[in-house]
């Protein structure tokens, strides 16, 4: 298939698709049977009509539900997302703030989380039912099944309370100035602006929360690995390999890892999405303000402009990431671009 | 790429914690989980609004430091009020300057309430009651309220009547005008510094990330000891836990009885058992067809026997309320006058209500937790409670925002939730009586289901502003609703906080909830 084709009808698919999200997030968020004045008003101020008009007229809730939807995708097309009723402040322009804190951790994570898991996936694999396979397989099982946020704490309480080898919640230490705003990325803005010492600082607040998201996101890489891995390993022309003379690494490396690769970056992409809803705890836990913690205020206070903001945004993440990963399939597998 | 990372990653780790910073500005770090919904005087209404804005600004009058036992001065030096009890004349302390140097006048009194009132921002509705203003003179305004109102002192401590400089409000779009929900322009501006005369100055809000307050160096009291003052926002216990054990953070102000109790023993840590302003109780609906037989003031009085009061504190210290009234409040039925688990009495009440072999219902009850305190957990021992005494409970619990719905309308059958004070006086406690918010709104109880002489008393708790009689009316009233009242109050829990130990000066207060004007460091 010609490439560039490819690439257009799968850009034109993302319209319908993020309009029907705007459609289900506007139905979802108002058929709950929960009301925003409710959940934005203090109790008291329920009683005094003029308060809850002025509420109603100031987010415009004194409008039938499709008026209010075709409002909301009038201004959207004009890139406007509407205010949040928590912070006051444009939608979009929060989260043009906190999203790069996200990206900061979530690729920082993906990175942690790719390390990890492929290499214990690859010594699982290698070494199939030695003591390192079952050692690797278990920390695999508990990366899985921990709760995200329970293994932030044990984490934070550990090497950050205990051992002190650690920067513990936040983006920065709390008396630090962050960098001169550039990208929004504390660790890429410092060292724009030369900074060392802060540059040090941000990164040291990423490792706990990345480290814990990479646990989580670890294990199901590795068992990917493991088993994409070893149904190659039986293959003949990795025996052919290995008759031809080559060394064992070249062997596992390009022979072994270059035709286990589908289902691995399958599972990395994947993974990146729950990376983002993993950050939703992960950020409350690690009081960092990136684009979890702002999901998490945002539906449990029902802020409908912001729900609405992020749940476009995690749409758009999660189509762009399978975009890119059917990009990077034509890369690996000529197979792809054949069919 | 990876190798390169992996090796910074090992740099930074050994880099490890370098937090000190050697500086000689004094700078107190707060961890809590921040609520604020504005800066703005006129448009927020949250705990933690009210805890910066009664620093940022001053107030007319105001409490004593730990408690809402007394009015005392603070813009206002001296207050009369007159013989109907409708009109307040304030004598303003000439001394008092705002933070950029203007002199505090009446004209700013009136400009400051007059928006509040007009603004229709969340706490608008507290100066439904004002019915003028009027400037006297440069240091004299006469409020004026609709009725008479003996809470009304006890309201205008309230940051929410924090006084504003007009001028400085003015000239950034704001206005006293009564169209003011329109076209008062200022609240971005006062969300992100304060025009105020108070210890403090805002200087910078990121919403859900951190506050920041600089002293003022014009204050017209005596300065705070603290230069800067950041308060973090960390919506978890347990994070400002660690936070406060790496020693990073200096308070650690919402902590939960659950977690304080592991940083005792702690040398470098202090810990605070304050009381919460949250009364947990049962509430049970009068309209028969809602919650069946627990309509009957019988039935409602075995629930309240029925409870093992001493269990929920030890779940949750804190202590047993007497009545719907928070304890803390002046004429409040602490635990002196609150029930005793009696088993045997709430059996004879039920075979006495016709229900000799018990009865069965279903709770109703937000999934969720305040300050560490579980519903779920409650509402287990409300199960295993109630059982014991032939109450056969389902438990029934939703999602906060859909059971809220159902409480506020009154659709609920038998609920379990909790009540803080608006205002800390007495007067709170008229919605747990009939005509009053839960009461009749919530609850469906009318007033003509009580008897006449109880709707005078009513009617007096109202308006009665003499010491005295007002002890007389709201011991009555306690007392009335314990017998024959649908509800059952059960725990006002602890709410915990924790500090270094070298702080000093932490007091902790139902209504700002801490005033950082009072703390200090001590050297080590």
């Amino acid at each position: 298939m010609n490439f560039l084709q490819y690439f257009l009808r799968r850009v034109l698919l993302v319209i319908p698709i993020l309009l029907g999200i705007t459609m289900m997030a506007f139905l979802i968020a108002n058929l709950i049977p929960a009301d925003p004045i409710i959940a934005n008003l203090p109790a008291n101020a329920l009683n005094d009509e003029d308060t809850i008009a002025a509420f109603r007229k100031k987010w415009g809730l004194d409008k039938p539900l499709h008026e209010q939807y075709l409002t909301y995708l009038g201004n959207l097309l004009q890139g406007d997302m509407g205010t949040s009723i928590k912070t006051r402040k444009p939608v979009g322009e929060d989260i043009s703030r906190r999203l790069p804190a996200t990206i900061e951790l979530a690729t920082f994570g993906i990175i942690l989380g790719i390390l990890l898991g492929v290499g214990l996936g690859l010594v699982s694999a290698i070494w199939q039912d030695s003591w390192a396979d079952n050692l690797a397989r278990v920390i695999a099982l508990i990366g899985v099944s921990f709760p995200v946020f329970l293994t932030g704490l044990i984490l934070l309480n550990v090497l950050y309370v205990q051992l002190e080898i650690a920067e513990g919640p936040g983006r920065l230490d709390f008396i630090m100035r962050p960098p001169p705003n550039v990208t929004g990325m504390f660790t890429v803005d410092a060292l724009l602006a030369g900074d060392r010492k802060t540059f040090v600082n941000a990164f040291n607040h990423l490792v706990l929360p990345a480290l814990t998201l990479a646990l989580y996101i670890s294990g199901i890489i590795s068992r990917i690995t493991r088993s994409s891995l070893l149904e190659v390993l039986n293959q003949d022309y990795m025996r052919t390999a290995r008759a031809k003379g080559l060394r064992e690494r070249y062997v596992i490396g390009f022979h072994g890892m270059r035709n286990a690769l589908i289902p691995i970056v399958t599972v990395i992409g994947l993974s990146y999405g729950n990376l983002l809803v993993g950050s939703i705890l992960i950020e409350q836990i690690f009081a960092y303000p990136g684009i979890g913690s702002y999901t998490f205020r945002a539906s449990t206070s029902q802020d409908f402009p912001a729900i609405m903001g992020v749940s476009l945004l995690f749409a758009f993440i999660y189509v762009g990431v399978n975009f890119v990963v059917d990009i990077l399939y034509f890369f690996i597998d000529p197979r792809i671009r054949v069919a | 790429m990876n190798r390169l990372l992996i090796c910074l990653a090992l740099l930074a780790l050994l880099a490890g914690a370098f937090t000190s910073f050697a500086q000689d500005e004094k700078v107190l770090v707060i961890g809590h989980a921040e609520s604020t919904d504005a800066y703005d005087p006129a448009n927020g209404f949250t705990g933690t609004t009210h805890m910066v804005n009664h620093v940022a600004y001053d107030q007319l009058v105001t409490f004593p430091d730990a408690d809402a036992s007394e009015i005392l001065p603070r813009l206002a030096d001296s207050w009369e009020i007159s013989e109907d009890g409708l009109t307040y004349t304030f004598s303003l302390n000439p001394d008092a300057v705002f933070a950029n140097g203007d002199d505090v006048t009446a004209d700013d009194v009136v400009f400051s309430f007059n928006r509040l009132k007009y603004r229709d921002g969340n706490p608008s509705f507290l100066a439904d009651p004002i019915a003028s203003l009027e400037a006297i003179d440069d240091d004299t305004v006469a409020i004026t309220v609709t009725e008479p109102r003996p809470s009304f002192l006890s309201e205008i401590t309230s940051a929410v009547f924090s006084v504003t400089n007009a001028d400085v409000v003015m000239a950034n779009g704001g206005t006293d005008a009564m169209d003011a929900a329109e076209t008062d322009a200022a609240g971005a501006y006062l969300d992100s510094q304060s025009a105020g005369s108070g210890p403090y100055v805002l200087a910078l809000w990121e919403p859900q990330i951190r506050t920041e307050l600089v002293r003022n160096e014009n204050y017209w009291g005596e300065q705070p000891y603290f230069d800067r003052v950041i308060i973090i926002n960390m919506p978890e216990a347990a994070t400002q836990k660690a936070a406060l054990e790496a020693g990073e953070i200096d308070i650690a102000l919402d902590l939960s009885s659950d977690n304080v109790a592991s940083l005792e023993g702690n040398d470098s840590i202090e810990i605070y058992r304050g009381l919460s302003n949250w009364t947990h109780f049962i509430i049970m609906n009068t309209d028969e067809e809602k919650s069946g037989p627990f309509a009957n003031p019988t039935v409602q009085l075995a629930v309240r026997y029925a409870l093992d009061y001493e269990g929920y504190k030890t779940l949750w210290g804190g202590v047993t309320p007497g009545s719907n009234m928070w304890v803390g409040l002046f004429t409040a039925f602490g635990e002196d006058r609150a029930f005793s688990r009696d088993l045997d009495k709430a059996r004879e009440l039920l075979a006495e209500a016709g229900y000799p072999d018990g009865l069965d219902v279903d709770l109703e009850y937000p999934d969720f937790a305040l300050g560490g305190v579980s519903f779920n957990t409650n509402a287990q021992k409300i199960q295993a409670d109630l059982a014991e005494a032939g109450i056969n409970v389902t438990l029934a619990p939703g999602e906060l925002q859909v059971e809220l719905d159902k409480y506020r309308t009154g659709l609920h059958g038998v609920g379990y939730w909790l009540w803080g004070p608006d205002i800390l006086d007495p007067i709170d406690f008229t919605s747990f009586l009939p005509g009053g918010k839960v009461a009749t709104e919530r609850n469906n109880w009318q007033l003509d289901d009580v008897p006449e002489d109880i709707q005078a008393l009513i009617a007096r708790a109202k308006t009665a502003s003499d010491p005295d009689e007002r002890m007389e009316v709201y011991t009555a009233l306690q007392e009335f609703n314990q017998q024959h009242g649908p509800f059952a109050p059960f725990v006002v829990p602890e709410q915990p906080s924790a500090t270094l130990a070298n702080l000093e000066g932490f007091i902790f207060h139902p209504h700002w909830t801490l005033d950082v004007s009072l703390l200090s460091r001590a050297d080590m």
